[in-house]
């Protein structure tokens, strides 16, 4: 094949330029970090660790989600721990307010500790956090529990918070679920022998096997001694009923511990005793589920730092460029141009033209 | 012979020797000129005399100046640089287009939508929040502002293309005019002498080759050295004569190539205008039209949440983005579409629909994503209502009315990207909750939108980030496969290039020994005047 002068010099230039576009791809891996740069270097490659960015964007919302929902479920945790303190103590309170020795006096002063008591719970029941009320379901703008009458004001509705694609967690318990006094079945307690007092659900009859005696306190859904009465008269044949009372959550229930004790009436803290119990045993309930929530939120924690971890892992190993590879092909490339330089340089300068005299 | 016969054969090597030096000359000086092909003065003996002894040679005369070159090699050239031309163009506006979706240098669509999902997930663990509220709004509009600098991009290198189609139309003009006034002169040199214009020729060749860069066509030379010059069963140039190429703009945006009165897109198969034309396209049918509609069916699944949910005023039914808007693409000069409103956000199907006239009475309306009949054909009255998938449409008279043929393309697609911004302005009127009373603390419609946002969507058979990335796919594949043919085109020009180089090319060395050599038979034929001369002073003495 003839060689034309312009062969070798296109031949040159193009070996040249082919080598710089090496360089150059070389400097700018090791310029961005990425041995993917734009996505037609590796189709496959780029639309991967596009997905694995969205991923950790996506986990790392729900990480802070989790984060959120902790700090929210430690916050109750601890609101329900001082809330049992304050029952045992009222428990406490209400056994030795039984005491015969105990004088009118002396319940008068222990009054003044369950009021004490009462205003903390109602201050538990109505505590905020970042702005929002605890324990009022969805009506977070307002505290839980009417201040005045302590009835309970918030929904039923829990936050459902997401912590991953098909997960979601509930941030909150509402007054009801923790405060709330609800009897699960209607209890008989025997005072003396011969005479019962009853803790009584409305719309459920007490056994027929309670031999007919009088009611002294019936707990009901209404202070209204006759419509008790009334409400009794499909269950064994009580006579009477003589007093009653009634109250939906724990703050209520120490409000009527409170007057029981102020008006001396020892029937009324007997009868408060079990509801009390009863209290204790649901906020530890409460406890115990958000408990198991925060366990949920926890376990979760650690799975999606796993997984951005592992997402991050994938992602370098897609997209970013190993530099010691970069680097020895940079210093490749850098001995082929100077070799090329060299002999370009040799071979365009000469001609037989400079040995024309 | 007389001995004055030795001055002719002396005086003729030195006029053979100067016309060959001209030609080096001409050889090294045109070294690096585009398109030159390397001359060869073709050295001859001069008719001899008769002797008794035999015939003798009076001397040498240059034959003819040869052009080395090679036909069919420059027919391969010129296609192999149509070839090249075309997949170099499509690689420039590709790459442009993968420039818009590279997620990998800094993070685009991608990144401010995810962003935006994440903001929304703050206002679900946080509904009564108002700061939360506030930075969804902001990430809205960081999202908004992204999708439109992205659709910006692509619509303006469409633009350019548009632009560099125009320039390409004009240079074809320039150059064949340019060819066809060659055309002339060669036949002129050229007309009863057995010699080629062969510089013209080079230049013509040259002027050629400029044009095959820009258009693909055919080419055959006459009896008279004329070229013409064909693309498709259209003329470029014809014998003195050449053929100016126009373009036009329709309606919905495509660009036609006239020559005289006919659309002359489909012959243009090859140069850097077939490959201009072919990534217009592409862009509008591939990542621009997906872009769109993935615009589109963001808005219009988060309008359709939006709606279901209230406000932290208690307010419900309001949109969040700005509403879709349709578009319309006329095609009739006797009727228009007087109105155009999505009726039923729910029953829109993000495809693009033609209503049809087959007479001036009957129209049917066609979804185009599935050709499939939405209205069969009905009858035509100006002004009535025309219902289908959620859109209504009026069709009224301007001139005359509808003729058979006339059609309407509705899309809500072209102005999703254009339109998109937010309806609601203040942070109060995110609908994060579902109940119709004030409930502060309601975060299940924002859980639900975030729901909406992560899962398949049907309109678009993926998720967002899903369909995202098909874009962002396609992008990449078309600048790969631009930039794959564009280098193995251009290794095959290269190829050819060298042969051409290898007949055509002019080499100093060769060239330097030829000056040497014509320089030594110069000096010979003057000694031979010389040794003339003087054998004749000898005759003249005796």
């Amino acid at each position: 094949m003839r060689i034309s002068s312009f062969t070798i010099y296109d031949r040159l230039t193009r070996a040249m330029q082919e080598n710089l576009r090496r360089l150059y791809d070389a400097q700018e891996s090791l310029a961005t970090g990425k041995k993917i740069n734009r996505p037609s270097q590796d189709i496959v490659g780029a639309s991967r660790a596009l997905a694995y960015k969205v991923s950790i964007k996506e986990t790392q919302q729900n990480i802070k989600n989790i984060e959120g929902v902790t700090a929210n479920l430690e916050i109750t945790g601890g609101i329900l721990g001082d809330a049992t303190n304050a029952l045992s103590r009222l428990k406490e309170l209400s056994l030795s307010a039984l005491n015969g020795s105990m004088s009118s006096e002396d319940r008068e002063a222990t009054a003044k500790e369950v009021k004490e008591l009462k205003k903390q719970l109602l201050s538990l029941g109505n505590s905020s956090f970042q702005g929002k009320y605890i324990f009022s379901g969805l009506l977070t703008d307002r505290g839980a529990f009417d201040p005045g009458t302590y009835d309970y004001q918030g929904d039923q509705n829990n936050l459902e918070v997401k912590v991953g694609a098909n997960a979601k967690v509930k941030e909150n318990l509402t007054g009801n679920e923790a405060f709330a006094y609800v009897q699960s079945s209607h209890k008989v307690v025997t005072l003396e022998e011969g005479t019962k007092y009853i803790h009584y659900i409305p719309g459920q009859v007490i056994d027929a096997t309670y031999p007919p005696n009088r009611v002294i306190i019936a707990i009901s859904s209404t202070d209204d001694k006759s419509a008790v009465e009334t409400e009794l008269q499909g269950g064994p044949p009580y006579t009477s009923v003589e007093d009653t009372f009634s109250f939906d959550n724990i703050i209520q229930m120490t409000g009527k511990l409170q007057s029981a004790l102020e008006n001396n009436n020892t029937d009324r803290i007997n009868a408060i005793l079990t509801p009390i119990d009863d209290s204790i045993g649901q906020v530890t309930d409460a406890r115990a589920e958000l408990g198991a929530r925060m366990n949920f939120t926890e376990t979760e924690h650690g799975r999606l730092d796993n997984a951005v971890l592992g997402l991050r892992t994938l992602l370098s190993g897609t997209e970013d460029a190993d530099f010691a590879e970069v680097i020895s092909e940079v210093s490749k490339n850098q001995v082929a141009l100077q070799a090329l330089r060299n002999t370009g340089a040799r071979l365009l300068s000469q001609s037989l033209l400079d040995f024309l005299q | 012979m007389g001995i004055f016969g030795l001055f002719d054969i002396g005086k003729s090597a030195i006029f053979a020797s100067r016309a060959a030096l001209d030609v080096t000359a001409n050889n090294i000086a045109n070294i690096n000129t585009p398109g030159f092909s390397r001359k060869e003065a073709i050295l001859e003996i001069q008719t001899p005399g008769r002797t008794r002894a035999g015939f003798i040679g009076r001397g040498v005369t240059v034959g003819h100046i040869r052009r080395h070159y090679d036909n069919l090699l420059q027919n391969q050239i010129l296609l192999q640089k149509q070839n090249f031309a075309r997949s170099n163009s499509l690689g420039d506006v590709f790459s442009q287009v993968e420039e818009v979706f590279n997620e990998q240098q800094s993070p685009k669509f991608s990144g401010s939508f995810n962003e935006y999902i994440n903001a929304w997930q703050e206002v679900a663990d946080n509904p009564e929040a108002l700061p939360q509220r506030s930075v969804l709004l902001h990430k809205a509009k960081g999202l908004i502002s992204m999708a439109k600098d992205m659709e910006r991009s692509l619509r303006e290198t469409v633009k350019q293309t548009d632009g560099q189609i125009k320039d390409s139309i004009d240079k074809i003009n320039t150059i064949t005019g340019e060819i066809a006034s060659m055309n002339g002169m060669i036949t002129e040199v050229e007309a009863g002498s057995s010699y080629e214009a062969s510089d013209l020729r080079d230049k013509r060749d040259n002027l050629m080759g400029q044009l095959s860069e820009l258009i693909g066509f055919n080419s055959f030379e006459d009896d008279s050295g004329r070229v013409t010059i064909v693309m498709g069963n259209k003329n470029l140039v014809e014998g003195e004569n050449s053929f100016g190429l126009a373009s036009k703009v329709n309606p919905d945006g495509t660009i036609d190539i006239t020559a005289g009165n006919d659309r002359v897109n489909d012959y243009i198969s090859r140069g850097a205008l077939s490959g201009l034309l072919a990534s217009r396209e592409e862009i509008q049918k591939g990542p621009l039209k997906n872009f769109r509609s993935l615009v589109a069916s963001i808005i219009k699944e988060t309008n359709l949440q939006h709606q279901q949910g209230y406000d932290l005023g208690g307010s419900t039914d309001k949109d969040f983005f700005a509403p879709l808007q349709l578009s319309v693409k006329d095609y009739s000069d006797g009727a228009s579409v007087s109105s155009k409103t999505i009726s039923d956000l729910t029953q829109l199907t993000l495809h693009e629909y033609e209503i049809r006239f087959s007479d001036s009475s009957t129209y049917s309306v066609v979804d185009l994503a599935t050709d499939t009949t939405v209205v069969p054909p009905t009858t035509y009255t100006s002004g009535n209502t025309i219902a289908f998938d959620g859109i209504e449409t009026v069709v009224t008279d301007d001139a005359g009315g509808p003729r058979g043929g006339d059609k309407f393309l509705i899309t809500p697609l072209d102005l999703s990207v254009e339109n998109f911004a937010l309806n609601i302005s203040s942070a109060k009127e995110v609908a994060a909750s579902t109940h119709d009373y004030t409930l502060p603390g309601d975060n299940r419609n924002a859980l639900a939108m975030t729901d909406i946002y992560q899962g398949n969507v049907s309109d678009i058979g993926h998720s967002f980030n899903g369909y995202y990335s098909t874009i962002v796919t396609l992008a990449g594949n078309m600048s790969s496969t631009a930039q794959d043919s564009t280098d193995f085109e251009q290794s095959l020009l290269n190829e050819l290039n060298m042969r051409r180089e290898s007949v055509s090319g002019v080499n100093l060395d060769e060239e330097a020994a030829n000056l040497i050599r014509y320089q030594k038979s110069f000096e010979a034929g003057a000694k031979l005047i010389k040794v003339t001369d003087e054998l004749l002073k000898v005759i003249l003495n005796l």
